[in-house]
């Protein structure tokens, strides 16, 4: 009825506002209307005309004083109503600092926190990359349909770049890493490998010096730099100077050309160098190895779905053209933003402004229960305003008003507190972050604060809809009786809802941490059966030198004879890429004598090489058959070892050893390979939900360019490395050893994203937790206040202060039981939509449900007995005469 | 001429709308009407009586049109509007409540 009454009145007021000339000119014609007609009937009476009109004027009383009031009763539209309440309610605001400081904070903390993490969700999700024609340009790749494998080929990337008019230009790039020699200890960098539009295509241009010319894209005339900012400062000290210096990489000398801007981050990541982007002939015509990335810019009259369009066609007249080599992959254009943001990244950072916006809602229940206490006590002041003329939903609009107001502030100062919170997530997020987005996007921009408007806004409305409903319902007689002791009921019903609210909301929330704590530490100390705290890690990326695989092989023996000497080592081994290490390396496998219906139908599995004595330091079991040893060799039977997962699959309830098969993908005349064991299974990444298919091949017969190492050590793993690196350098000085740390340590550094998450979730949920202790403590001390008068009857008719505890408590907890029942519902139900976050434990895990709701009975429990306490000291003598 | 300042703003609001309730009036006639049905106990200053009727207005009970009246002039109509009309209910309610009461304690004997 609110709503209709407003909107009926809205031309008037309007009216009012708009036209007040008219309306007073309108004002005047009434009057004197009224007072012609009067003079007529005195006329009527007998007066004389002139004494007529006299009379009815003094008759009429004040005319200016009755226009007044008149204007007055207009003035009273929502502008200024607006104005005075907001004035009243500024005035009410000073007059209880306490309340004021309390809520206002409570409020900053809530609003700060949700802006915070809201400038986090933004930059993950829409602003992850900066780049000023970011929405031009499109990430062009192909895509193979069994494997996800995802890249583009070197000589389709040549094809579609000449062809395609779509897009003004394409450039292909590629991340390299390489060691940065020529001091006392090679330092791993990684870098990129472009194209020389690359710059022009992204829209920036080094900002000293230049960037790259066509010509350079060969082979020996790449020898030329562009560094990065960081780079720049940290090993040229930030001199201008820097162009024509040379840095080595990989023992070969560079010279330095151009150095970026700062804040510049394409691809995402840290690089400390581009470098030109020259491959072999024999590089360039590969079709197959989806070896590079390509970006394009939009041309100035196209768009994306046309482009695409383009591209299809393309792609058919290439892979009609092509038809091997192109065979299983279909082209994919797409926003590059697009690129970037994966589902889980979204997903996560939608989790996280759900937890803040529960912690909010929780204040918020706090804050309108306060205010409905304080509007209790408002009520004489309300009962008079209403007999004076004001209707109960202008009083309900002034409290509303009041909380908007408390909102408003507490928003104010939230941004503040936003900002702090920001650059405190800056310092502490994890480094992998960076391969997700920007941080350089991070800060409280004004998207973000439009958003806190809006949630100010809602939070106000939402606190102060309590007082404001209570009031559209009281009744006027009974809060101008003397005291107003009748316990008015929408009150307390409205209190209750608030506190089964807020112990649901704590429920879900410290579930969902509790959730996100038990995810991680299973993940975290997933391996420890293998006792990763003795294994040492490292990584080592052979120079081009080593390219022939005869090199190649020999170095990797000598290097690990010379390791296994090291007194300390139990067992050295190597491996293509260690399990949590981000290796993958899907291959395709043919069985003699299984038809496929296409070679789409191929089974995937993952390859790895390794050494004999790899299984055994890693405490994998031989489960069939044997192990690697030095038979196998250049020249020998090609052998593989293959896992469980990959036996079960392939050759279901046989033996595999002595069972022959193809790689696809092995460039020359795929020669068979015999399996000759089956090795159990290991997990190869941490959110891997089952076990992979890997399949092994001994170093000797496949040395790659790029190897993880791994050494069991009776001592500290970390004191051996100097030893490590001594035996290196003996071999080959040129070669750094990258990424040396314990197996704990790889393990714990791609968990690390996940625990930042945990440990967020945590915070937040101590913090709903404690505004929920204040909520219960303030309601329960409420009611223990208002029944007063019940406790001292019963305390004078003869009930033992442990009975009326009881009797107090039993409601409280009633309340509280709902709480949680209809808590653990909604965790139920809200859990489902998280489950693609949570490894290693089911999205109900009991654990978690029973320790959460132990620990939020115990400590609500605890809320409800302190105040309830004080029932029992209630003296029934003065309960009964306080009126 | 006895000024009616015992009367409750309240209750100036429901003489006001139930006479407007029986037929459309102009602010002359509405006083005229009181003082007649009322045979001349209810009599409202006319300086009252506008900021009263303008006060209705704002609050959406009554509406006001202006009409040709008797000598050739525009006269403010106003008439009761349907919300008007349930405001006239709940107030007339309230009224015969607290008259009631109030008659109740009125008549007691001594005892």
């Amino acid at each position: 009825m609110r709503s209709k009454h407003w909107w009926y009145t809205i031309p008037l007021r309007l009216r009012s506002l708009f036209r007040q000339d008219r309306v007073n000119q309108e004002l005047d014609e009434e009057i004197q209307d009224h007072i012609e007609q009067k003079t007529q009937e005195l006329i009527g009476k007998g007066f004389s005309p002139h004494e007529a009109r006299r009379s009815a004027l003094v008759e009429f009383g004040g005319v200016e004083q009755s226009k007044e009031e008149c204007r007055d009763t207009r003035k009273v539209n929502w502008i200024q109503n607006l104005v005075k309440d907001l004035r009243h309610g500024l005035r009410l605001l000073r007059k209880s600092p306490g309340f004021t400081v309390v809520a206002v904070l409570t409020l900053a903390l809530g609003i700060g926190a949700n802006t915070a993490i809201f400038s986090l969700a933004d930059v993950i999700i829409r602003r992850p990359i900066s780049l000023p024609q970011l929405d031009r340009l499109v990430a062009v790749s192909e895509v193979a349909t069994a494997s996800d494998d995802t890249g583009i080929s070197a000589a389709n990337f040549r094809d579609l770049e000449s062809e395609c008019h779509a897009l003004s230009a394409l450039a292909a790039y590629q991340n390299v890493s390489v060691s940065l020699t020529g001091q006392t200890e090679p330092e791993k960098l990684n870098g990129v490998a472009i194209t020389a539009n690359f710059f022009s295509v992204i829209g920036v241009q080094p900002g000293l010096g230049r960037s790259f010319l066509p010509e350079e894209e060969e082979a020996g005339k790449d020898r030329v730099l562009v560094l990065s900012e960081a780079f720049w400062r940290q090993h040229f000290s930030g001199r201008p100077d820097v162009l024509g210096q040379t840095v080595f990489l990989d023992g070969e000398d560079y010279k330095v050309v151009g150095v970026m801007p700062p804040k510049f981050a394409f691809p995402l990541g840290r690089h400390a160098f581009w470098k030109p982007l020259a491959m072999s002939p024999a590089e360039r015509e590969s079709r197959t190895n989806l070896t590079l990335s390509a970006v394009g810019l939009l041309a100035p009259e196209s768009e994306l779905n046309q482009t695409r369009v383009e591209f299809e066609t393309l792609w058919t007249h290439l892979s009609q053209q092509f038809p091997q080599a192109n065979a299983g992959r279909i082209l994919r254009v797409i926003n590059l933003r697009d690129q970037v943001v994966l589902d889980y990244n979204r997903q996560f950072a939608l989790l996280l402004m759900g937890v803040v916006a529960f912690v909010l809602l929780i204040a918020c229940a706090n804050i309108g229960n306060l205010q409905l206490a304080r509007a209790t006590g408002r009520a004489r002041e309300v009962a008079v305003r209403s007999a004076m003329g004001a209707s109960r939903y202008r009083i309900a609009a002034q409290f509303l008003t009041e909380s908007v107001l408390l909102a408003f502030l507490g928003g104010v100062l939230g941004i503040l507190f936003a900002v702090w919170g920001v650059s405190i997530l800056r310092s502490t997020l994890p480094p992998q972050v960076e391969e997700i987005c920007d941080l350089n996007n991070l800060r409280v921009n004004s998207t973000a604060i439009l958003f806190t408007l809006g949630v100010t806004l809602a939070a106000g409305i939402l606190a102060g809809i309590a007082p404001a409903w209570h009031q559209t319902k009281s009744d006027i007689q009974n809060s101008l009786r003397e005291g107003g002791g009748r316990v008015l009921g929408g009150r307390k019903h409205m209190r209750n809802v608030f506190l089964v609210g807020e112990v649901a909301l704590a429920l879900v929330l410290l579930v969902g941490a509790g959730l996100m704590i038990r995810s991680f530490s299973s993940l975290a100390y997933a391996e420890r059966s293998i006792a990763p705290d003795s294994l040492l890690t490292f990584h080592l990326d052979l120079p081009n030198r080593y390219s022939d695989p005869i090199k190649a092989k020999t170095f990797y023996a000598e290097f690990l004879s010379r390791i296994q000497t090291i007194p300390g080592v139990q067992s050295a081994g190597l491996v293509s890429g260690l399990p949590y290490s981000y290796y993958d390396e899907p291959v395709s496998i043919k069985i003699p004598g299984r038809t496929q219906s296409s070679s789409t139908d191929l089974p995937v599995v993952m390859q790895e090489a390794a050494s004999p004595d790899y299984f055994r330091t890693v405490q994998m079991k031989i489960r069939e058959g044997r192990g690697f040893d030095i038979r196998d060799d250049l020249g020998t039977p090609s052998v593989a070892i293959i896992s469980e997962t990959m036996a079960q699959r392939l050759w279901p309830g046989e033996n595999p050893v002595g069972k022959t098969f193809q790689i696809v993908e092995t460039p020359s005349s795929s020669p068979s390979l015999v399996v000759v064991g089956v090795v159990s299974d290991t997990r190869h990444e941490i959110f891997d939900r089952s076990f992979r298919s890997i399949l092994y091949l001994p170093f000797q017969q496949t040395p790659g360019q790029s190897m993880d190492f791994v050494l069991r050590t009776t001592e500290p793993p970390l004191q051996l490395l100097s030893a490590v690196r001594s035996e290196l350098r003996w071999i080959d000085s040129n070669i750094a050893i990258e990424n040396p740390r314990t197996m704990t340590k790889l393990i714990a550094e791609q968990t690390n994203g996940l625990q930042y998450v945990a440990s967020l979730m945590a915070f937040f949920g101590g913090i709903a937790l404690i505004l929920t202790i204040i909520g219960i403590y303030g309601v329960v001390a409420q009611s223990v206040n208002e029944r007063k008068r019940e406790i001292g009857i019963r305390m004078a008719l003869g009930a033992q202060g442990q009975k009326v505890l009881a009797i107090i408590l039993r409601s409280s907890f009633s309340l509280i039981a709902i709480g949680l029942a209809i808590g653990v519902v909604l965790s139920l139900a809200l859990t489902q939509l998280i489950a693609s976050l949570i490894y290693g434990v089911s999205a109900w895990d009991l654990t978690a449900f029973a320790l959460v709701t132990s620990l939020l009975t115990v400590v609500a429990l605890l809320a409800c007995y302190i105040p309830a306490r004080r029932s029992m000291r209630v003296d029934p003598v003065v309960a009964l005469r306080d009126e | 001429m006895s000024k009616p300042s015992d009367l409750v703003q309240g209750t100036l609001d429901l003489l006001l709308l139930k006479i407007l309730g029986l037929e459309p009036l102009n602010g002359f006639a509405i006083s005229q009407r009181l003082k007649q049905v009322s045979g001349d106990v209810l009599q409202v200053s006319d300086g009252s009586l506008y900021p009263a009727l303008h006060k209705l207005e704002q609050e959406g009970w009554i509406s006001a049109k202006w009409k040709a009246s008797e000598n050739n002039r525009r006269a403010k109509y106003y008439s009761l509007t349907r919300l008007g009309k349930k405001r006239l209910e709940k107030e007339t309610t309230d009224w015969n409540r607290l008259s009631s009461a109030i008659s109740r304690v009125v008549k007691l004997k001594e005892a």
